[in-house]
């Protein structure tokens, strides 16, 4: 069983940072783009 | 129980984990404001402040450097700053060459013992350091539009390929794929390969322009990294615990670090990144004559 562990840990290793860092860019992405929505703008005025 | 379950022993405190979040920060204000991966800064940092093997710290910033450059591609890819072509080829060398820098790296390690080779890595990353500020402080006024001519243009062999996003053409491919086997090589022996040697390469060697090789060097810094993971991962050379605390402050510095450079200007952004570069040099040469002190009764 040693080598499943193994090979699920490189998995982990790969997919969580790769996910976290594209989870990261698209929050900041979303937030910056309700920021400058003209919505918003609109409802403001 | 595999490692993957295990906190290594170096950051088995609260305290350590916290200073990883610190050090992480601090790497990611770095990435938004030099554009640089950080990994060079990481690795040789993560050896002198926890003592955390060099093996063990290299392995640890693959995947580091995967969660940093994932996200910047992906915005270089949308606005169209990848040359696919040219970040293929290099990467299938990249690749190659992690593989081939990695089995160095165990090489050097079995060859000098443990302390040796972290003396040799120290010596190395010094060199790599003085020799990139030294770089990047005479080039600060360099505008770096990209080359009119390829230097590989200029290198004989066949085949040769056109580069049409670049405009670049009679590309010596063995040339390209050499220049990815080397980038990788260096990827798989120190876990730096990004800001530091790709973006001199891409603009200097290939001739793309800047944001090209920005966009094209983080594609290639994704797939090498990805590569360096699963070769240090198999043999439990990589720890989430080190790396997840170093995401976790690097994801907010670099929001800092992005908005700081909005607010410097460029010939001084190159100016302090030469300078922190040195700063880095100067910690890893106390550090080698601290050791090499110790050697002495």
């Amino acid at each position: 069983m040693e080598w499943l562990w193994n090979t699920i840990e490189v998995v982990l290793l790969v997919t969580i940072p790769l996910l976290w860092g594209l989870g990261v860019e698209y929050i900041f992405e979303w937030y910056r783009r309700k920021k400058a929505s003209p919505d918003k703008i609109l409802n403001n005025d | 129980m595999t490692s993957f379950f295990e906190i290594p022993a170096s950051i088995a405190s609260s305290w350590h984990i916290i200073t990883l979040i610190g050090l992480g920060l601090g790497v990611g204000v770095a990435t938004g404001l030099f554009g640089v991966g950080g990994a060079f800064l990481i690795t040789p940092l993560l050896n002198i402040i926890f003592n955390i093997p060099y093996t063990l710290a290299t392995g640890s910033s693959m995947p580091f450097t995967i969660g940093t450059s994932v996200s910047a591609w992906v915005k270089h890819m949308r606005l169209g700053n990848v040359a696919l072509k040219t970040m293929t080829i290099l990467a299938g060398g990249a690749i190659c060459g992690t593989l081939l820098g990695a089995k160095l790296h165990i090489f050097l390690k079995t060859y000098f013992g443990e302390f040796l080779f972290t003396l040799v890595m120290h010596g190395i990353f010094i060199l790599v350091l003085v020799v990139t500020a030294a770089m990047v402080w005479q080039n600060q006024n360099m505008n770096g539009s990209g080359l009119t001519t390829s230097l590989l243009a200029r290198l004989p062999g066949r085949p040769r390929i056109t580069i049409r996003t670049a405009g670049l053409t009679n590309i010596s491919l063995p040339g390209l794929c050499v220049l990815g086997l080397l980038i990788g090589v260096t990827k798989g022996l120190l876990g730096i390969g990004g800001g530091v040697l790709l973006m001199p390469a891409m603009l200097l060697i290939v001739g793309l322009t800047v944001h090209q090789s920005i966009g094209t060097g983080l594609g290639i810094v994704l797939f090498s990294s990805i590569a360096g993971t699963i070769i240090y991962g198999r043999s439990g050379q990589a720890s989430l615990w080190i790396v997840m605390p170093l995401l976790l402050g690097s994801s907010i510095g670099v929001q800092v670090g992005v908005w700081a450079s909005r607010k410097l200007h460029a010939a001084h952004i190159k100016k302090y990144f030469s300078i922190l570069a040195l700063l880095v040099a100067v910690i890893i040469i106390f550090d080698f004559l601290k050791k090499l002190l110790s050697l002495n009764p």
